[in-house]
């Protein structure tokens, strides 16, 4: 997995290489607009284009019926019956084009999560990092961590048995990319810490063994085979993320973009969907 | 795939039945909980899925909201209704009138093909009620018959007296049921003239029809495809428009032929043929659209195409992006036509294509465009949107008044095969909209004539007579049954339609009239102008289409349409030689004398059997619009290609080799239609004006006092069959030996 991630982090970052000054908005845009028409093109290829028209039809002609019969209860119930059967059979028509843009989409999902989710500390500000040691052998009071120059501990280390979990509280007090030792006797475990004022990939969390943590976290490699942590996280701020003003969510924004580009599109490509 | 058996049950067994359902349930059930309880970024799948689920969203809510506020407000309009309609059904004999209208069925081919056992679900109809002649209109034409059984008054009553009328002032035809024209306002710039308006539609039919009625007395109606409905009319229902519903090029209907042998004939009517011209294996050429009515000059608008030769069978035609495949002597589906006329207006049709051959020359048949009934650029449905909704429900189909082409047969473009195929092409799409009517019609009317009986007589009728002079060069013996089994597949549609008519419901067969042979044609201005009556402009011989040449001002008499003398009445025509009065009464008298019984000196047969004075047989504030006299042709004849047209030369009578062999526009006493239903007739001879009265009562609605007819059936105070009080007296109708045209 941390072979596809290196390789998908390269992609990426050659893709976001140009943004790299400007404003988070641009790549978003740029990303969403060109997502919203390739990913228009598979599912045109992917998809039973006269399926979906046929559905889509039976969709609209149930809507006519409304109209048509309003004066009619026993129909007008019929109708909406139609409505609803109809438009099972239009979604049915999208699963297996679905199917197909699963991955790439997932990806693309991904490695924006890791860019707009969470955005890297500024100088000044503090983050709360855990660690958490599954193995009983390990005493979490032999865990030390070294901290390099530009971080410096807010608060003693809390450590907290029953989740079997450390906590530091770090304050950051120069800018860069910083390398957190966590380390126990002979053994040390890695993890970065980014303080600076870009867009930059940011992992939150690194573990061990957790398939699902090391997929949502492509940014930096799993912890490996001999690390005595389990998992390690970095509370860092949610980005704000403001198109033209306004305040939403990366994935909404990510979202429309995308919508409207390729309805846009759909109409020059002769998409059906 | 689900095999069925031919009755329609399915082969596969209950349990089976039931994992199939949960196969598509259960997959369905769970997109639906992964989606109502997945993170938005999971439930977010590219925007073609997210456009479908967004839409489906959508959809719904519009759906539901359009629901609610629907019943929101039904009580309201409940109670409106209630006291604006509140007799609707109280006085009721039957809550469902169903017709079926078979244009064209013959009685003697109906009765003979009962005799022989090959009408089971006919003679099941007839043994449930009645079944009886049908008393036709002067001259027995669809428009006019079709007419008289919608408003229940005579042609002198709805004024459609044949497909055409006269200009008084011009004498050129005009059609008789509907008037299309530009709006007068325009604002003009550049190249452009902007109409500042709708087209403007008439409807040329005039008294009011049943359905309009019914619904004033809050009884819903479907009226699918009676002739004379366009435009169509508003009313409390749902109405799909017919004959004389034109193409996109505003005609009747005009075929086109692409070809690349340019030495080929030019097709007399109906059609219009293309030279295409051919670089290896690719064909290049333009389909004509209607007149750019946006455009100063208003030149017809084009689509090029290309059609690429794949083989000896098949091609590939491609209009702009459509890439459509052609293979020999098969339909393609309708394909949509998008015409530009500049702005970015666009003006749609649709057609259908058939691959005749790819060598030695290219030949391609393309159907007259019809109006797209998705997008209709004219208005052939009531609501505008019930075309639509036909539409997206069972795909596009044919909007043509007379949607089967019987030009391009009649012109030996297409065969008899391929002229079949389309006909009932178009017979599936009106089946399927019927039965669609038919289930929605809980209570009310549900009205529909089916075409196909009457094109496909046309063409086919020289079949039933080895000496038919149409039948010269023309495959017969392969064709002989396909007027039979077109009988054996309408009698089908009768069968399926009871299936779904309850026992309380009132279900009627009928047809507008009958159907004879067409042997010999009669060019009446011929005998006029032989007899002195009609006089051509010195040096003329022939005149052109429609009177060109004709000297009005020394002519008295004329032959217009398919059965009408009109005399040139003073102060009536413009160039009126004819004084109203005396002299008028005199010349009819005397042309009737004369023409009736008019002998054909090929073989010494009447053609003419009886000529009908137009004052005498119809009554109605338009009687004077109509002909003064009507041709009642004796079985065998009718009026020539040429007389139809207004060409006047020397052939009174000539052979039709036409492939329309067959015509019903014959002395009416002739070609009675006939009527089916599942009630008792009690009318000793029921014609087509009784039916509206008679829907009206059956009803409970009181007919208007200006239609004659009455209701045929014995009614009841209860209901319909089974619960019957006899108040009148059954005629039973016999069914008479007829003999095989063939024999």
């Amino acid at each position: 997995m941390d072979l596809i991630n290196a390789a998908l982090n390269t992609v990426f970052g050659l893709v976001f290489l140009p943004f790299r000054n400007a404003s988070p908005v641009w790549p978003m845009l740029v990303i969403s607009v060109v997502t919203g028409v390739a990913m228009l093109v598979i599912f045109k290829a992917t998809s039973d284009q006269n399926a979906i028209k046929r559905a889509k039809n039976l969709v609209k002609g149930h809507f006519l019926a409304i109209r048509l019969y309003k004066d009619d209860i026993g129909l007008m119930v019929d109708t909406m019956k139609n409505i609803i059967v109809s438009n099972l059979l239009y979604m049915k028509q999208s699963l297996r084009p679905m199917l197909f843009l699963l991955v790439p989409v997932g990806i693309i999902l991904i490695q924006l999560g890791v860019r707009y989710e969470f955005r890297p500390l500024k100088v000044g500000e503090a983050v709360v990092v855990s660690l958490r040691v599954e193995d009983a052998a390990v005493e979490l009071a032999d865990v030390r961590l070294d901290l390099p120059e530009g971080l410096e501990l807010n608060i003693p280390p809390v450590r907290v048995e029953q989740l079997r979990e450390i906590n530091w509280r770090l304050k950051a007090t120069q800018s860069g990319v910083f390398n957190l030792a966590f380390k126990h006797g002979d053994h040390v475990v890695d993890k970065r810490l980014q303080v600076v004022d870009a867009l930059a990939p940011v992992t939150a969390q690194v573990a061990k063994h957790d398939i699902g943590v090391t997929i949502m976290n492509p940014a930096e490699s799993s912890l490996g085979e001999a690390s005595f942590a389990s998992l390690v996280s970095i509370s860092y701020p949610v980005r704000d993320f403001e198109l033209w003003g306004f305040s939403l969510h990366w994935l909404v924004a990510f979202f429309v973009i995308s919508l409207i580009a390729a309805f846009g599109f759909k109409g020059m490509l002769g998409v059906e969907v | 795939m689900a095999q069925f058996k031919k009755d329609g049950e399915s082969l596969i067994n209950p349990e089976s039945r039931i994992r199939l359902k949960l196969g598509v349930i259960v997959p369905f059930f769970l997109v639906f909980l992964l989606i109502l309880g997945s993170q938005p970024a999971h439930a977010y799948i590219g925007p073609g899925a997210g456009f479908a689920f967004l839409t489906s969203f959508l959809m719904l809510f519009a759906s539901f909201f359009m629901a609610f506020f629907t019943l929101l407000t039904w009580p309201m309009r409940v109670f409106v209704r209630f006291f604006k309609r509140r007799k609707a059904f109280v006085q009721a004999k039957t809550d469902r009138v169903v017709i079926l209208g078979l244009d064209g069925l013959e009685p003697t081919i109906t009765e003979r093909l009962l005799k022989q056992g090959k009408l089971p679900n006919l003679l099941r109809l007839k043994e449930q009620g009645s079944y009886s002649h049908l008393q036709t209109t002067y001259p027995a034409i669809s428009p006019v018959a079709w007419s008289a059984f919608s408003t229940g008054v005579n042609p002198g009553g709805h004024n459609i007296f044949d497909f055409l009328s006269r200009h008084k002032q011009t004498y050129m035809p005009e059609l008789s049921s509907s008037k299309v024209g530009t709006p007068s306002r325009k604002l003009s710039f550049g190249q452009y003239e902007i109409p500042l308006g709708k087209p403007i539609v008439r409807f040329l039919r005039r008294s009011k029809s049943f359905w309009k009625i019914l619904g004033d007395h809050g009884i819903f109606s479907h009226v699918l495809r009676v002739p004379i409905t366009f435009p169509p009319e508003k009313f409390n229902g749902a109405m799909l428009s017919a004959m004389c519903a034109p193409d996109l090029w505003g005609t009747q209907g005009t075929f086109s032929f692409f070809t690349t042998d340019d030495s080929v004939d030019p097709i007399k009517e109906g059609g219009d043929t293309q030279i295409v011209t051919r670089n290896g294996d690719r064909v290049e050429g333009n389909i004509k659209g209607p007149e750019n009515s946006i455009k100063k000059n208003h030149g017809q608008m084009l689509l090029p195409f290309v059609a690429k030769i794949l083989g000896e069978d098949e091609a590939e035609l491609i209009i702009g992006k459509e890439r459509i495949h052609l293979k020999k002597k098969k339909y393609t589906e309708w394909i949509e036509l998008k015409f530009k006329a500049g702005l970015g207006i666009k003006v749609q049709g649709i057609a259908r294509f058939y691959l005749l051959d790819t060598k030695p020359h290219f030949r391609l048949y393309m159907t007259p465009i019809n109006i797209d009934p998705e997008t209709p650029a004219l208005p052939i449905s009531y609501p505008y949107f019930y075309s639509v909704y036909l539409a997206k429900l069972h795909g596009k189909f044919a909007t043509l008044g007379l949607a089967e082409d019987t030009w391009s047969l009649n012109e030996g473009i297409l065969d008899e095969q391929a002229f079949l195929e389309q006909a009932y092409l178009i017979h599936d799409e009106r089946e399927k909209q019927f039965f669609h009517a038919l289930d929605k019609t809980k209570k009310g009317l549900c009205a529909v004539v089916v075409d196909a009986t009457d094109r496909i007589q046309h063409m086919f009728f020289r079949t039933l007579e080895d000496d038919h002079p149409a039948n010269k060069g023309k495959e017969t013996e392969k064709y002989k049954n396909v007027i039979e089994d077109m009988y054996i597949k309408m009698d089908g549609l009768v069968g399926r339609t009871m299936e779904k008519v309850n026992k309380d419901d009132l279900f009627i067969v009928l047809s507008d009239h009958g159907f004879k042979s067409f042997k010999r044609g009669i060019n009446l201005n011929v005998w006029l102008k032989e007899n002195g009556y009609l006089t051509l402009k010195d040096g003329v011989e022939k005149t052109g289409e429609f009177f060109q040449g004709v000297d009005w001002s020394k002519t008295k008499a004329y032959a217009f349409g398919l059965a009408g003398i009109y005399l040139n009445v003073k102060g009536r025509e413009k160039h009126g030689t004819v004084e109203p009065g005396d002299e008028y009464q005199k010349l009819k008298r005397e042309l009737i004398e004369k023409l009736s019984g008019l002998i054909d000196p090929k073989n010494g047969n009447v053609a003419i059997t009886e000529m009908y004075d137009g004052q005498k047989i119809y009554s109605g504030p338009y009687v004077n619009d109509g002909p003064d006299l009507i041709s009642g042709y004796n079985i065998g004849y009718r009026i020539s290609w040429n007389g139809a047209t207004g060409v006047i030369d020397d052939t009174l009578f000539d052979d039709n080799t036409k492939a329309w062999s067959g015509d019903h526009c014959i002395d009416p006493k002739l070609v009675p239609g006939v009527i089916f239903s599942n009630m008792k007739i009690a009318a000793a001879k029921p014609g087509l004006v009784d039916l509206a009265p008679t829907v009206l009562d059956m009803f409970g609605v009181a007919k208007p006092g200006y239609m004659t007819g009455a209701n045929i059936f014995e009614t009841t105070r209860s209901g319909v069959n089974g619960r019957a009080h006899k108040i009148g007296k059954v005629e039973t109708v016999e069914i008479t030996e007829v003999a095989n045209p063939n024999e």
